[in-house]
């Protein structure tokens, strides 16, 4: 599915745009900078005033407001399926060749010590 | 030798290059073995080895990234049909044009019993490999290694500017990949 072909958001949330989106954006506090605020929170502590710009736009719409969530949640999805025990599903291993020559050169390489 | 498997799964998961990743393992293991009197067995030896194998990987990207000249290049070099694709998700006005919650209920709701489910964790990582490498790189150098931004990008072989933009751009195609696949309860 594209994003084209994903559901358009709610009539209440249109509705609500239509009448607000010039304060909105004059104010920077449209949906689209508050996604990037969102996203950008998950690289930095915001300013204070990134963070009340943030709060009063999630205040008043509850369509962006479960972004923050969404992001920590994405991020933890990563972290698991990118963890060592997820990561253990593929079956590729080290050729036996190269086991060798992996074992053939920390011998060689502690030899000198032992 | 009987962790060099596992440390050759993690490594060709991030470096994609099969001799690269045996160059990591090799590297790693060597690491290791000269510093095997500083694990003091608080950790299982499979987790040591992989936080060794995660500072190579790191090394590696930073080694073999060109270095970063313009950021122009590389806000622009990742997108395939020159349209800015955050007009995929906005209008003109900043509004929404599709419903960001769509799919996306579980995640928000419950991580953890999202994390749970083989499946969807297939699914994650199906998306991760749809990201450009670059992209792909910067990204989990940032969400799954937790370096910070500056650092990422370093090692990415991304400018420091361009690095806020290309990770906002990788977690709206994980999102929108994520949406379309439909994480349902």
């Amino acid at each position: 599915m594209k994003p084209g072909r994903l559901p358009p958001p709610p009539i209440a949330y249109r509705v609500m745009q239509a009448m607000m989106w010039p304060i909105l954006k004059v104010l920077g506090i449209s949906c689209r900078a508050i996604y990037e605020l969102c996203s950008e929170q998950m690289n930095r502590q915001l300013t204070a005033g990134e963070a009340f710009r943030l709060r009063v736009h999630l205040m008043m719409c509850g369509i962006c407001r479960h972004l923050p969530a969404q992001f920590r949640g994405m991020r933890e999805l990563v972290r698991c399926a990118h963890s060592h025990e997820h990561g253990e599903t593929s079956d590729e291993c080290l050729s036996a060749e190269a086991k060798e020559r992996i074992a053939s050169k920390l011998r060689s390489a502690s030899s000198p010590t032992s | 030798m009987q962790h060099a498997d596992s440390l050759y799964r993690f490594a060709i998961s991030r470096v994609k290059v099969h001799h690269a990743a045996e160059d990591l393992v090799q590297e790693c293991l060597s690491v290791a073995w000269q510093r095997i009197d500083s694990f003091d067995g608080r950790s299982s030896l499979s987790t040591w080895l992989i936080g060794i194998m995660k500072f190579k990987v790191i090394d590696h990207f930073r080694k073999s990234k060109r270095t970063p000249t313009d950021q122009s290049v590389h806000v622009t070099d990742e997108d395939d049909s020159g349209q800015d694709p955050m007009d995929n998700l906005f209008n003109a006005k900043g509004a929404w044009k599709v419903d960001p919650n769509h799919g996306l209920e579980l995640l928000a709701n419950s991580p953890d019993e999202s994390a749970n489910r083989n499946e969807l964790m297939s699914w994650v990582r199906a998306c991760m490999e749809k990201l450009p490498d670059r992209l792909r790189t910067l990204f989990l150098l940032r969400e799954v290694d937790g370096l910070d931004v500056p650092s990422a990008a370093s090692a990415a072989g991304v400018t420091k500017g361009s690095a806020a933009v290309l990770l906002t751009r990788s977690r709206q195609r994980l999102r929108t990949c994520l949406q379309e696949n439909g994480i349902q309860p």
